[in-house]
């Protein structure tokens, strides 16, 4: 298909990459959102996260200036 | 790398933790917010310690333990702190303002590296008149503001609030007891970024006597006067030593009142960020008096 624009792709082709690309798409959306429930901090809006904290009793730490890349 | 440490998983099953990006929690106003800062809270929410976190690993880390193990080191540290800013908050309202309640709180901020200090200034100027002498409350509420501001807040408007703040307080309470100890915040970092300083105490100097010529008001006209007369001979002697582009030379330009000079040096200064109400306000008040000076 080298050479072809995306219009000139047989519908028939389209539709087979969909078909095998769409389980891929839900499993890597599947395996972040796992990996992003094991992850052991929380990130940004601090005000609700203190709330929550204090509402269930436990004590907090909040890292300011720091986000997922500055670890 | 800390993040993906198995200590902070270990940690995360006693502490909830939050990385913030730019936001910090209410009543935790932060200075020197380009560095990492930890904060620890207690189970009822409340800012049990802080410490700037580059710095407090290099600590910890010469000690021996690698950079996980010395974070949880600096937590575990911070959680045992036996006070709160909040507790200490309470307790200046039972004690009705007492001398001890206020240093603990002054000592609580040190201790925090000045974490929430703005939140405390507001504090006791909000809960004054809980206290036995109200009107020293608000003035312990203007020096924890400089203080606060001393600590690289260069922000035109918070500068301007705490002169306006200050002045006006001294105008209001010329015979408090408290009243002569507001001079020097007032001249070291109420006017740190303002043009001709000279010219604005005497200014000052006016509205303070006013009509009334009580002592209070007469002693505090004098020691501002001298007090400014100190600065202005610091400040033109630092100028002599400086080098024409000097970092420090348009601020000391500025106190000192050197129109021409300033405008000059401002010529080849370019104003970025913060700096730019400070710098047009001296463009501003240099061309006045440029022109004032041209026209005699």
């Amino acid at each position: 298909m080298r050479g072809k624009s995306l219009h000139q792709i047989p519908l028939s082709v389209s539709l087979c990459s969909m078909r095998f690309l769409a389980p891929v798409i839900a499993v890597v959306a599947l395996v972040a959102n796992l990996a992003a429930q094991d992850l052991p901090y929380k990130e940004g809006n601090v005000d609700a996260f203190l709330h929550a904290a204090r509402a269930n009793g436990r004590p907090a730490i909040v890292l300011f200036n720091f986000d997922a890349k500055s670890g | 790398m800390l993040l993906p440490s198995q200590q902070l998983r270990d940690l995360a099953k006693t502490f909830d933790i939050c990385l913030s990006g730019k936001q910090s929690p209410a009543n935790c106003d932060v200075r020197y917010r380009q560095l990492y800062w930890l904060m620890v809270f207690d189970a009822k929410g409340e800012l049990r310690s802080a410490c700037k976190l580059g710095e407090q690993l290099g600590v910890v880390t010469k000690q021996g333990f690698d950079v996980p193990n010395a974070f949880v080191e600096i937590v575990e540290a911070g959680s045992r702190s036996k006070t709160t800013l909040a507790g200490l908050k309470r307790a200046y309202v039972e004690s009705r303002g007492s001398l001890a309640s206020f240093e603990a709180l002054r000592e609580k901020l040190d201790e925090v590296h000045g974490v929430g200090q703005m939140g405390i200034a507001a504090f006791l100027a909000e809960t004054a008149d809980k206290t036995k002498d109200p009107v020293l409350s608000r003035a312990r509420s203007l020096l924890i503001e400089a203080h606060a501001c001393s600590h690289q807040v260069i922000n035109y408007g918070a500068f301007s609030r705490l002169r306006q703040g200050l002045v006006e307080f001294i105008d209001e309470h010329p015979s408090h007891a408290f009243t002569p100890k507001l001079l020097q915040p007032l001249l070291d970092t109420g006017l740190k970024y303002s043009f001709d300083i000279g010219v604005k105490c005497r200014s000052y100097a006016k509205q303070w006597s006013g009509g009334d010529v009580s002592e209070a008001r007469s002693e505090l006209v004098v020691a501002l006067n001298k007090q400014v007369a100190i600065k202005l001979q610091k400040a033109n002697k630092q100028l002599a030593e400086l080098k024409p582009t000097a970092y420090a030379r348009p601020q000391l330009l500025a106190v000192v009142g050197d129109a021409k000079g300033l405008l000059q040096a401002m010529e080849t200064t370019k104003s970025y960020g913060v700096f730019r109400p400070i710098h047009a306000e001296w463009r501003r008040e240099a061309e006045a008096k440029a022109k004032l000076s041209s026209s005699k």
